[in-house]
């Protein structure tokens, strides 16, 4: 199985080209996302903030409150640059999941492990999920007056994408290089979410990063029982009584999502030019 | 979890349970009921938002610990050992952010959150009492994991402070992931369409005046 760059730039090409009319449908929900961060920007006072500062700095008078002013604006240009950058990221990282989940859906099924139902739904469904991720990144990106990223997070791409494609002969190899997106979206997430300043990049963060977990969840217990050779008993529901005790621990061991795999902030941003 | 997966569970909650199920548990303590208090309208929003996802933490803590206790007694059939695996494993994160929470509220020179939210524990109490079977129970803690996941993303949005934000960020996803285990036993698909987290089963501040 390969994965070279300009497949990977074709397959992004025609990803994109595919979801202009499904991205139709679920428009009025990424709106929502959108929308939602903006009104709880209001409800939280960012601008608010702002105009008090530029008032009383007003207040105070002379040079000093114009330079003051300015720098204050210098500060909110900076930190919607730096959240743009980490949407541009985030987006960047959709990219590469839904390439990879695509091309996971055209393996051989013994291969991709698409011969069990519930994992061939679970790519098809997880496939939506982040293209819809991606396109509230960059929706969120607009609204900050930047400029969407359509591209791959190249990085991620050679340093986790190729190595683990490169290892794919069976489905817990599948497992393993999308588990491994999922948790670096999922940590990327709550990090990025937690240095952004703007509200709606914020609740874009937070609405997204339970649901790469969600996706990392179902994929360590689904990866639990190709390990334990009985992929059959992946069913839904789950039917408890023939699962190991040990199955049912959390999907995670730690109480707080790590953030170890986390992306660096700026890695996917659009380069100008 | 997803708006569409959650109205699905609250739909299978009602039909499955009558009306026992969480369908019953959102209901009582939805945010319809706006009264509200000096106790919670003269304290620092974000110390108020902080308290409130303390309070859903003790209750989830408070709740494994009651279900773990109900399973045991046998009442409800033999429980599968891999849920209560589950079970005492969720009930310990719990804890950990209970503590962190509390962690956080003390920091502020703010005294620390023992209790479980009154609003939703009562109801937790009337639904405990008229369960019949395990998936009853599992449909009960998953609407407690549900509110909590709900909560802790809308207190990402709503706090100022870094910490306070990154502790909610990095809670919610651990949520999701109790909700989902709990939603794949209970037959729960994955809708394609629910990529993002829905905030309208948040608990609301005013839940904590009971």
């Amino acid at each position: 199985v390969t994965l070279d760059e300009r497949s990977i730039d074709a397959l992004v090409e025609q990803g994109w080209d595919l979801h202009s009319a499904g991205m139709r449908a679920t428009r009025e929900q990424l709106d929502e996302v959108v929308e939602s961060g903006l009104a709880e920007r209001s409800r939280r006072g960012d601008g608010s903030r702002r105009q008090f500062l530029r008032r009383s700095l007003l207040a105070a008078g002379g040079m000093a409150a114009f330079g003051a002013a300015a720098l204050e604006r210098a500060h909110a240009v900076d930190a919607a640059s730096v959240d743009v950058d980490l949407l541009q990221t985030a987006a960047a990282i959709e990219v590469v999941a839904i390439t990879v989940y695509q091309q996971a859906a055209v393996l051989d099924p013994n291969v991709s492990g698409t011969t069990i139902k519930a994992m061939k739904d679970f790519i098809a469904a997880v496939t939506q999920q982040h293209t819809d991720h991606r396109d509230a990144f960059n929706a969120a990106i607009k609204a900050l007056g930047g400029k969407e990223q359509i591209g791959p997070d190249r990085v991620l791409l050679e340093t986790v994408v190729n190595p683990g494609v490169a290892k794919i002969r069976a489905p817990g190899d599948v497992i393993a290089l999308v588990a491994a997106l999922e948790e670096t979206a999922a940590a990327s997430y709550v990090k990025f979410g937690s240095s952004a300043s703007d509200a709606a990049a914020v609740k874009a963060f937070a609405t997204i990063a339970p649901i790469e977990a969600t996706h990392l969840a179902m994929l360590r217990s689904i990866s639990g029982f190709f390990a334990l050779g009985h992929p059959e008993l992946i069913t839904v529901p789950l039917d408890l009584t023939k699962v190991p005790a040990a199955a049912g621990g959390a999907p995670y061991p730690d109480s707080f999502y790590p953030i170890q795999a986390a992306r660096d902030p700026a890695e996917g941003k659009v380069v100008a030019g | 979890v997803t708006e569409t997966t959650r109205r699905g569970f609250l739909r299978g909650g009602v039909i499955s349970v009558g009306a026992v199920g969480g369908g019953v548990l959102v209901a009582a303590c939805g945010s319809g009921d706006t009264t509200t208090t000096t106790s919670t309208t003269t304290v620092d929003p974000d110390l108020q938002q902080m308290r409130l996802v303390a309070s859903i933490e003790a209750l989830a803590v408070d709740t494994y610990k009651k279900a773990l206790a109900a399973a045991g007694q046998g009442a409800l059939g033999k429980p599968p050992d891999a849920l209560v695996t589950f079970a005492q494993t969720a009930q310990k994160h719990h804890q950990d952010h209970l503590d962190a929470w509390n962690a956080l509220l003390a920091k502020a020179s703010q005294p620390p959150q023992t209790t479980p939210n009154p609003r939703y524990a009562k109801v937790v109490q009337t639904v405990l009492a008229s369960l019949h079977t395990i998936n009853d129970l599992a449909n009960l803690v998953l609407t407690i994991e549900v509110v909590s996941l709900q909560t802790h993303t809308q207190t990402a949005t709503r706090l100022h402070g870094s910490d306070p934000r990154k502790t909610a960020l990095s809670i919610a996803p651990i949520e999701a992931g109790h909700a989902s285990l709990l939603q794949s036993v209970l037959g729960t698909n994955l809708d394609p369409k629910g990529g993002f987290v829905k905030t309208d089963q948040a608990a609301d501040v005013d839940s904590l005046n009971g």
